[in-house]
């Protein structure tokens, strides 16, 4: 097979290898023959991560980019001699893991070496006296929540793409859970690591859980999208799998309300693992069946650990959503949200369709949020060809929340599905920006919001360019995403 | 086609609120999947579920034993799946494609079960605790 048939949509800038051979024979001193590969089917295989768009791609006949090798290290000193190699070489390097992300970190849209982070799978230590977990970065997500549930605990990070997402994915984006407001995000799950800087060092976060040791160097890397660090080792917080799950759901009138109850729940140091507000058009769609919440706003809760906490957390949950107007729904909408929770069938039916779908996360403060949900919804309806914009929030903490909104439409005769697709995520961005919040909340930047970054952080972004620069002079871990705005240069 | 519009009355229902030049361009795009992307002619393979599998995350990729054992993108089940389609409608030349089966991809599945040890490959799908699925791999 060959690539000539295929459409490249990110193909200026790339990083040329004159001599591949030379590279390949390197390569393969470093991490043996098995562990190298740029055979074309190898290659294709990793054109792109998760992102939504490339799911039309996928039945258009075009790939998101091309790396030049694939390579899986079996151990951190590899990983190191290989940054090295790419220092000396000037060639790109962009870690590769369960290939979840969405905004596409993974896509190596300069040519270069796909690092593959499979084989740093196994769980090295269970700390049951200390409720800790050290893994390989590698590790599929639901693997090792399988592992722990054995064992009679649970990480508490419970992403949608748990079944294809790694610790070092989480870690690399920043992400959260759907069990995230009892449990934290994994910023506040991730206690140690150890990691590989762009020019090959190996460097440590001792796991202790608070100290008081200068600044915080280790969160530097938390949300780095492999451009400062590919990380080999996490050391992870655990729970015991917890006594007792109580299901509630309220359906509200408006989405102040159904916020307002929240809020107030949260201010009593009340912490539901799940929390998820639906708007009215993401309750009809997911709750048809259910009467009572017609034409409402529907709430699930889920409240879960030790018995008699559970108890008590249902009781003043159940109290607040009452004293804002609440409608109790029963146990079946949470029942069916867990029957449905990994199900992403939109990826697999809108591309048929030439739908363009995608789910756009951000983040607000509690004094901003429903300003935001309505100004948000307001301007991007506006663009022509959107069919649904939706939204539910799902991440809350007692100073603010995350919220999820979800598009579909068509574009016009005059534009590219891309085109359609650019306008909408911007058209999202620049009314979060407007109202106050912020442009993410748990899946990274990547390709799709580096735009905005400079918007986001102020003067703040050149502290973070230089550190950039200092970490990594030559700019070849995961170039092109985060720090550069590159979406101008995919063509379509 | 009850069933399906009761699935998507919601969608539907949104379509209805949209201008006119959009909602033609959806029912237009709906009518003509088939022509838009499945293969001209006979074909025998199974078109549907080949679109579902290519165009799913893989998101039964922590129990399929192929990429467990192989621990690469290219032995995925959705990635399999794409290949698959693309070899059905003809975007994909399978002589080429053949040329790499025997000597480089499905080989490379074969050249890491060889350097393992079968004690080794059981415990490698073991420590995946595996639950006998194996997913579309």
């Amino acid at each position: 097979m060959d690539f000539k048939d295929f459409e490249l949509i990110y193909r200026n800038n790339r990083y040329e290898i004159e001599d591949i051979q030379n590279i390949k024979s390197k390569l393969t001193e470093i991490v043996g023959e098995k562990n190298v590969s740029n055979s074309q089917l190898d290659l294709f295989a990793y054109t792109k991560d998760s992102l939504m768009i490339g799911f039309n791609w996928i039945l258009e006949g075009k790939i998101a980019s091309l790396a030049d090798f694939i390579v899986w290290p079996e151990n951190k000193h590899q990983i190191s001699k290989i940054l090295k190699l790419a220092n000396h070489e000037r060639i790109p390097i962009i870690p590769y893991a369960e290939g979840s992300g969405v905004v596409g970190g993974a896509i190596p849209i300069r040519g270069g070496i796909i690092i593959d982070m499979k084989k740093f799978n196994q769980i090295l230590e269970l700390n049951e006296k200390d409720l800790t977990i050290k893994v390989q970065s590698g590790i599929n997500g639901m693997n090792l929540e399988r592992a722990l549930n054995n064992k009679g605990y649970t990480c508490g990070h419970i992403p949608q793409s748990v079944q294809m997402s790694s610790v070092g994915g989480w870690i690399a984006h920043r992400a959260a859970g759907q069990f995230s407001t009892k449990y934290g995000k994994i910023e506040d799950i991730v206690l140690g690591m150890e990691l590989i800087l762009p020019q090959g060092d190996i460097i440590n976060f001792n796991p202790i859980v608070r100290k008081a040791t200068g600044p915080q160097l280790d969160k530097l890397f938390i949300g780095n999208e492999g451009t400062l660090g590919i990380v080999t080792e996490a050391t992870l917080r655990i729970w015991p799998y917890p006594e007792k799950r109580a299901l509630i759901s309220y359906a509200f009138l408006t989405i102040e309300d159904s916020l307002e109850a929240v809020r107030q729940i949260l201010r009593e140091q009340i912490y539901p693992a799940v929390v998820r507000i639906y708007d009215r058009d993401e309750t009809k769609r997911h709750f048809v069946d259910v009467e009572k919440a017609n034409n409402k706003v529907m709430v699930v809760f889920v409240c879960e650990g030790n018995e008699r906490l559970v108890n008590l957390e249902e009781h003043i949950t159940r109290e607040k959503c009452e004293e804002n107007s609440g409608i109790d729904c029963g146990i079946h909408p949470v029942e069916h949200w867990f029957e449905t929770r990994f199900r992403v069938t939109e990826t697999s039916t809108t591309p048929k369709f030439q739908i363009t779908f995608d789910t756009i996360e951000v983040a607000s403060s509690w004094e901003n949020a429903a300003k935001m949900y309505h100004h948000v919804l307001e301007s991007v309806k506006k663009v022509i060809g959107v069919i649904l914009f939706t939204a539910h929030v799902s991440h809350f903490y007692p100073n603010g929340i995350g919220m999820y909104f979800s598009f579909g439409g068509v574009e016009t005769e005059e534009e590219t599905k891309f085109e359609f697709y650019k306008k909408v995520w911007n058209a999202t961005m620049k009314a979060v920006v407007a109202s106050g919040g912020s442009i993410a909340h748990h899946h990274g930047i990547g390709i799709n919001r580096s735009n905005w970054m400079g918007l986001e952080w102020g003067e703040s972004m050149k502290v973070m360019k230089e550190f950039k620069k200092i970490l990594d002079p030559q700019n070849i871990l995961n170039p092109g995403k985060v720090y550069e705005k590159v979406w101008k240069e995919g063509g379509d | 086609m009850q069933e399906f519009l009761d699935k998507y009355k919601w969608f539907i229902e949104e379509l209805n609120k949209v201008e006119k030049e959009v909602k033609r361009k959806v029912f237009r795009n709906m009518s003509r999947v088939k022509k838009n992307f499945f293969p001209e002619g006979e074909y025998k393979a199974d078109i549907d579920n080949l679109i579902n599998c290519a165009l799913c995350p893989n998101l039964c990729r922590f129990d399929c034993g192929t990429l467990q054992a192989a621990q690469k993108e290219s032995m995925s089940p959705g990635y399999k799946s794409k290949i698959g389609y693309y070899l059905s409608i003809g975007k994909i030349d399978p002589t080429n494609l053949s040329h790499y089966i025997a000597y480089d991809g499905y080989a490379g599945l074969a050249k890491v079960l060889a350097d393992m040890n079968p004690e080794e490959v059981i415990d490698q799908v073991e420590r995946a605790g595996l639950r006998g699925r194996g997913g579309a791999g």
